[in-house]
């Protein structure tokens, strides 16, 4: 290893170095400029650390050794999620990518959060995806690569924002759930010692696991984006479910099946209690007949667990400090959206697309090209 | 958690130096060494109360607690399962060693080496995670 760590950290720095140039050299739209800033300068702070571990004079003291190569395994891991993220998107920058900038950076402003736009690529081979970091600039969202030319998948960019948005403001959108949940979970457990119950402890172990690694933050995206867009979030999670064709209790047997995503029947509910709290009587009621009906006429069986899993009281817990939070960070919400003037409104946009799906599906086609062309030319006049 | 791996490994390097005398021990300010130190003993405490809640010991000097990753505390309980309490004493050893500025031991060099192994191991899961996770 003496040998052998010291070339792995001399290519490593080589790498950051010739990626460096690259980038200083790569002609961009203006657009994406502090976008690429922030990535030079990040590959600049690896190169240094790099460079702070050749220079220091203990280095490969077998004392030290094993703390050197742990320093080197965090510089990789940060340069790899440039080479693998940034890098793709930035030199390979689209038409089709400038559009989704455009698309992405009117979203958030007519939402009302304020950040400096995030990369975006219409190159993702795994649907709508976002690497969120903590500096928006430095954050990547992912887009089907069609997805400029139809509308009714666009909902799910926002439930990609919400998951920036929650990475930002965890504390806003889920400290009272949390503890809601925490005392959940010891009363369960407290319950396992004195009395018998279906589950083993570990099913409660995972749970927690589950909650707290993916779930709140996939009901949190979910019920951020419904605050923004009302029920042209839900129709698009009912299409994907349906698409999908995925059992919409799964998973509720955690311990045997375990999966990132909460079923579908609780995003459905965190997806109608926002509805619910924002007034929106007769969209809730919609809706909600139409999951009622998919589920009876698909014969799903709710397995017991599911209801431990996703207990009502602490989903409403949820969607109730969600709606606070997004209120107090001032995201402004679907019922305060209205159109102006030689702007096209996005929330209105999308969810007059799935209004006219609805109630004319062919009509709904041929509206959907020109409103397309429409929303391609109102966002190119944008600076 | 990377950024904390970060800092605990780059804290135990500045001791390690101190510790064993080492050439770049010359470019350690004092302010460098107390904070790394300082910085440790925080990490240690909260291990403490984390892995035992019960023991109130150091009670008075968390002043903000420091969020430590679930993974990263149960690593730590099953990889000492079988002889915790030697375990918390060792710890509550390193802690007031760092606090009165003595020589570390064996032991306490042990522990720190071992703790930036589980850091950095469970840092190293999660990134893994996060790739698998993307090609699903």
């Amino acid at each position: 290893m003496n040998s052998f760590f010291p070339s792995l950290v001399l290519e490593l720095h080589n790498r950051c170095e010739k990626i460096i140039t690259l980038l200083e050299q790569h002609e961009l739209p203006v657009e994406i400029e502090p976008n690429l800033k922030n990535t030079i300068k990040k590959t600049i702070s690896i190169k240094s650390n790099l460079e702070s571990i050749l220079a220091d004079p203990d280095f490969g003291a077998p004392e030290l050794l094993i703390n050197q190569i742990n320093r080197y395994k965090r510089c990789y891991e940060s340069y790899s999620v440039i080479e693998k993220i940034q890098l793709p998107i930035l030199l390979r920058y689209s038409e089709k990518d400038h559009f989704f900038h455009s698309f992405l950076k009117q979203s958030l402003a007519q939402i009302n959060y304020k950040i400096e736009t995030p990369l975006i690529s219409a190159a993702s081979t795994n649907y709508y995806e976002v690497f969120a970091d903590k500096n928006p600039v430095f954050s990547s969202f992912f887009v089907p690569v069609v997805d400029d030319i139809f509308l009714l998948n666009l909902p799910d960019l926002f439930h990609e924002i919400g998951h920036l948005i929650f990475l930002h403001k965890e504390n806003e959108m889920s400290y009272e759930f949390a503890i809601k949940f925490n005392d959940y979970l010891s009363s369960e457990k407290n319950r396992l010692k004195i009395q018998t119950r279906p589950f083993e402890p570990k099913f409660y172990d995972n749970l927690e696991e589950l909650w707290k690694d993916s779930w709140v933050k996939e009901h949190t995206a979910n019920m951020i984006a419904t605050y923004c867009l009302g029920p042209s979030f839900g129709w698009q999670c009912l299409r994907i479910c349906v698409n999908t064709g995925e059992d919409v209790y799964f998973p509720s047997k955690i311990i045997t099946q375990p999966d990132d995503h909460p079923s579908f029947e609780s995003q459905i509910q965190g997806i109608l209690e926002i509805l619910r709290i924002m007034g929106m009587k007769s969209e809730f009621s919609t809706l909600n007949e139409k999951w009622n009906q998919y589920k009876m006429f698909c014969h799903f069986d709710k397995p017991t667990e599911h209801d431990h899993c996703y207990p009502e009281y602490l989903m409403k817990s949820l969607a109730e400090n969600v709606f606070q939070g997004c209120t107090k960070i001032g995201l402004k919400p679907f019922v305060s959206q209205n159109h102006i003037k030689g702007l096209i409104n996005i929330p209105l946009t999308l969810d007059h697309s799935w209004n006219l799906f609805h109630i004319d599906p062919k009509k709904f086609l041929i509206w959907e090209e020109s409103e397309v062309k429409n929303l391609k030319a109102t966002l190119s006049k944008i600076p | 958690m990377s950024d904390l791996s970060r800092e605990i490994n780059d804290a135990a390097i500045v001791i390690k130096k101190a510790h064993y005398n080492l050439a770049g021990k010359k470019d350690i300010s004092p302010t460098q060494l107390a904070d790394s130190r300082k910085y440790l003993i925080d990490i240690f405490i909260n291990l403490v109360k984390n892995i035992q809640p019960e023991i109130h010991d150091f009670d008075s000097e968390i002043k903000k607690p420091i969020q430590l990753p679930i993974s990263f505390i149960d690593h730590v309980k099953n990889s000492n399962k079988s002889e915790m309490t030697y375990f918390i004493e060792d710890l509550k050893k390193i802690i007031n060693h760092l606090k009165k500025d003595q020589n570390l031991s064996l032991q306490d060099l042990k522990i720190l080496d071992k703790m930036c192994s589980i850091m950095d191991e469970e840092t190293s899961a999660s990134f893994r995670k996060f790739w698998r996770k993307r090609s699903i």
